[in-house]
């Protein structure tokens, strides 16, 4: 760094090579080594220790609140999304409203790239039941596009799920809406 | 954040290999899902690339740990391992993740050959990043050029890129290849390739090639131009960069026109960098010196002064007050000069009083209250302001921005501190301060969840509580051992019967009926008198009498049967009863499933406590270390202002007295050319 033992006409003889030379900042990197290395090895190991109580939290929350025996979970993607451009999502069970989300466009970009969304996890009991899902957008043509779609589920004593599964249809060069059940 | 590095590091190899290893980091990830989109095969999976797309390292990992630890992921061979690793280095975690890499590449792992070749890339990624770089090369000779050009071109750019940067440093490939090879096989339409190219000018002006550096950075200069006028398409945060880029050769190639004395051509090169871009003010000071060694003071001053209206972002652009005047004295206004000499050290004194007293109430809340943290929604290059009375960065929320691998984005809106927030070691410094953060807030949240959780199965307890006394109830109402004691007596008494062979304990309704009857009839034949007017009766009743014995002895067999089947149905549902009696006992006795999923609760409860502790620990240290850094930066920054104070100060006597003498007939000293005689 340039003091003001330089003067002006000084600075002006030396600023171009001064500035092309190392200065504090490559010795500050150099000298940091030993002291960050030890405070980052620290955190990355809390860190690994953290994701797993945040993994055992998340399975317990499961057993404990979603038994397999009555889980129900819907899950959302999008195959490629190039027809529609995802707004929002309204999720029904037996005609109750269960999940509804609204879409950032880095959320939709990520399920444009291969991503799958937890659209809701629940209870149901064994037996027959209606899930409809209501998906908003824009369609082609920047047309509003609304769809929705209807499964009949059989709910037996294994865990149940669904994929809300948006697709390019390439025969019209529209989306298409399903929902499919994983075995 | 680079666009700060860039500023501060601008042409030094100390920037040189920041801007190599942040353009790394820029695009580096990601680049494992780039083959993608793919249908995911399994929702876990799918689930999981849904946080990763987002940037959500932690929640993308927790939920491949979750999948691992519930059977894993099917269908996608070794591509999760590969994410997993991705993450990692984009969660900080570049030992766990070289762990990973290694694992796969572990010869009696069955990998498949394209997994295997990619951890070699990334392993030697990592090498890289530790700074390891004979280790780097090593890694990265080891991948398969062909494979991966074929199954990831953007990873093979990457690749070239990375020997390129090890080639500039001192570590070049075993087989001879030279940097001018690896750019030449960049597309030029690559940003690693101009990247490298840069750097491979700036490793030359280090060599004192200044005539390569000129072509080097001239077509460099071309190659930008065209790459931003012919690929409007490029996403927003790499246009930037490039752009970002261009300016930054404008510059260099000002600077070097400089250092050989070509003011004319500095000029021409500074003058084509845009007012309001990130390299404006070294751009504005630069073109004052070369204007100034050009004779041209007045174009100097303009520059001077149009950066004077600026706030003075960083430490060395202190200089201008004082420049100011130097020109002003240059330039034979005297009266001027001394005008800004005197400004200049008002405002010196002012700085300084300001860093003195900045230092002696530094605290971790003034020093968040002086970064702008770039926050989800910004829109691109700018940053949000942050809540002063959080006083932190915002802990455990992600709206935080974040490059990719956990380094806050974040600016100065005290610029005291763009010269200290620049350098790596405060960009890593508040990087643990945030993850720490973070975690803490995660673990808070974990705390409250671990609570509801207790009291839910504390509510359960107690419905079960409930129940249980509901059933006590129930069962005592049956009378359980009265009707086991009428069994015992039942089997008893059948078992006597059968070794004695008494025929009427087995006998029948209607052979009970018949036999009262028959008994009657006896005991109505007794009271009759034993004579002619009775014999027909007696010899009747006799031969009926026979008759029933013979039936009953012929069904013996079968009554038997049907009693002996009774007990054993009797038996048969008495056991079950028994058995479900002994099996509600013990599910109240013991907890049940309850109690299993209490003691879970407790163990995560004393595992995030422990951790609790930890974190607070790391937090305290990483604090204390921040802190330091800061109280540092503010030191010397106020040692040089003191330097600035002093020469602004000595220069504005000397001209006082010069004005003075003169306004008096005295002879007057011209002003310095140099200041040997400042200090």
């Amino acid at each position: 760094m340039m003091t003001l033992k330089n003067t002006f006409a000084l600075h002006v003889a030396s600023l171009a090579l001064a500035l092309w030379l190392p200065t504090a900042t490559a010795q500050d990197n150099g000298e940091s080594g030993t002291d960050d290395g030890a405070v980052a090895l620290s955190v990355e190991e809390l860190k690994k220790q953290v994701i797993r109580l945040n993994r055992d939290l998340f399975i317990l929350e499961e057993d404990l609140l979603y038994p397999a025996s009555t889980q129900f979970a819907v899950f959302l993607s999008l195959d490629t999304g190039e027809f529609l451009k995802l707004d929002s999502v309204k999720l029904k069970v037996n005609d109750e409203t269960v999940a509804a989300h609204l879409y950032t466009e880095r959320q939709a970009r990520a399920l444009q790239r291969g991503g799958m969304q937890r659209l809701h996890i629940g209870n149901l009991k064994t037996g027959e039941h209606e899930v409809t899902v209501f998906v908003e957008g824009i369609g082609p043509d920047n047309r509003a596009y609304k769809q929705a779609a209807t499964y009949q589920l059989q709910k037996d004593t294994d865990t149940a799920a669904l994929e809300v599964r948006i697709r390019d249809r390439s025969s019209d060069y529209q989306p298409e809406v399903a929902i499919v059940e994983w075995e | 954040m680079i666009e700060w590095l860039n500023r501060i590091t601008a042409g030094t190899p100390a920037g040189l290999a920041l801007t190599g290893a942040l353009a790394a980091l820029l695009h580096g990830p990601m680049a494992v899902g780039d083959e993608l989109p793919q249908r995911a095969s399994d929702p876990a999976y799918g689930v999981a690339l849904y946080e990763y797309y987002q940037g959500n390292a932690f929640e993308a990992l927790t939920r491949l740990n979750v999948a691992s630890a519930e059977g894993g992921i099917d269908g996608h061979g070794d591509h999760p391992a590969l994410v997993e690793g991705g993450l990692m280095l984009s969660y900080g975690m570049t030992h766990e993740a070289g762990a990973l890499f290694r694992a796969l590449l572990d010869e009696d792992a069955a990998v498949a050959p394209g997994t295997r070749n990619q951890a070699w890339f990334y392993l030697g990624k990592v090498f890289y990043l530790e700074q390891d770089r004979v280790a780097a090369r090593d890694a990265l000779e080891r991948v398969d050029v062909d494979l991966l050009e074929d199954e990831n071109e953007a990873l093979y750019h990457e690749w070239l890129y990375l020997r390129g940067q090890l080639a500039l440093a001192g570590t070049a490939a075993t087989n001879g290849e030279t940097v001018d090879e690896l750019i030449d096989a960049l597309p030029e339409s690559s940003p690693w390739r101009a990247y490298l190219h840069y750097n491979q000018a700036v490793g030359r002006l280090a060599e004192g090639q200044t005539e390569a550096v000129t072509a080097d950075l001239s077509s460099l200069d071309d190659l930008l131009d065209e790459l931003i006028r012919e690929q409007p398409e490029l996403e927003p945060p790499l246009a930037n960069e490039m752009s970002a880029l261009r300016e930054r050769v404008k510059l260099s190639m000002g600077r070097l026109h400089l250092s050989r004395g070509d003011f004319a051509g500095a000029k021409a090169s500074l003058e084509q960098i845009v007012l309001d871009g990130v390299f404006s003010d070294e751009a504005l000071f630069d073109y004052a010196v070369a204007a100034s060694r050009e004779g041209k003071a007045g174009l100097a001053l303009q520059a001077l002064n149009t950066l004077q209206q600026r706030p003075l972002f960083t430490p060395w652009l202190q200089q201008v007050p004082f420049a100011r005047g130097f020109l002003f004295e240059q330039m034979g206004r005297q009266q001027q000069a001394l005008q800004a000499y005197r400004e200049a050290a008002s405002h010196y004194q002012s700085l300084n009083t300001r860093l003195s007293s900045e230092q002696e109430q530094l605290t971790e809340a003034r020093l968040v209250d002086a970064l702008r943290f770039g926050r989800e929604g910004d829109s691109p290059g700018q940053v949000g302001s942050m809540d002063p009375a959080l006083a932190r960065p915002e802990p455990g929320t992600p709206t935080v921005l974040t490059d990719a691998y956990g380094r806050v984005k974040v600016r100065p809106e005290d610029y005291s501190l763009a010269g200290l927030l620049a350098t790596e070691r405060f960009q890593l410094s508040l990087r643990d301060l945030h993850e720490l953060y973070r975690l803490q807030d995660s673990l808070g949240q974990w705390q409250k969840q671990l609570e509801s959780f207790d009291i839910m199965l504390a509510t359960r307890a107690q419905q079960r509580e409930q129940r249980i006394r509901e059933t006590l109830d129930a069962l005592e109402a049956l009378n359980t051992d009265q009707w086991l004691a009428r069994q015992a007596e039942y089997r008893s008494a059948i078992e006597d019967a059968l070794a004695r062979e008494d025929l009427r304990f087995f006998m029948t309704q209607e052979q009970h009926e018949l036999a009262d009857r028959l008994a009657q009839v006896e005991q109505t034949l007794s009271q009759l008198p034993d004579d002619e007017s009775t014999r027909e009766q007696r010899e009747t009743f006799q031969r009926m009498k026979a008759y029933f014995n013979w039936r009953l002895a012929d069904d013996y067999a079968v009554n038997r049967w049907a009693a002996e089947k009774q007990l054993r149905e009797l038996d048969r549902a008495m056991n079950v009863f028994v058995d479900q009696r002994a099996l509600i006992e013990q599910e109240m006795a013991s907890g049940g499933e309850n109690q299993a999923l209490a003691a879970r609760v407790a163990a995560r409860q004393a595992a995030l406590q422990r951790l609790q502790g930890e974190v607070n620990k790391a937090l305290s240290a990483a604090r204390t270390e921040l802190l330091t850094l800061v109280d540092t930066e503010l030191l010397q920054q106020s040692q040089e202002v003191q330097g600035y104070l002093r020469a602004t100060r000595h220069a504005a006597a000397r001209l006082a007295d010069t004005l003075f003498l003169g306004r008096n007939g005295a002879t007057v000293s011209p002003a310095p050319e140099a200041g040997g005689d400042r200090d």
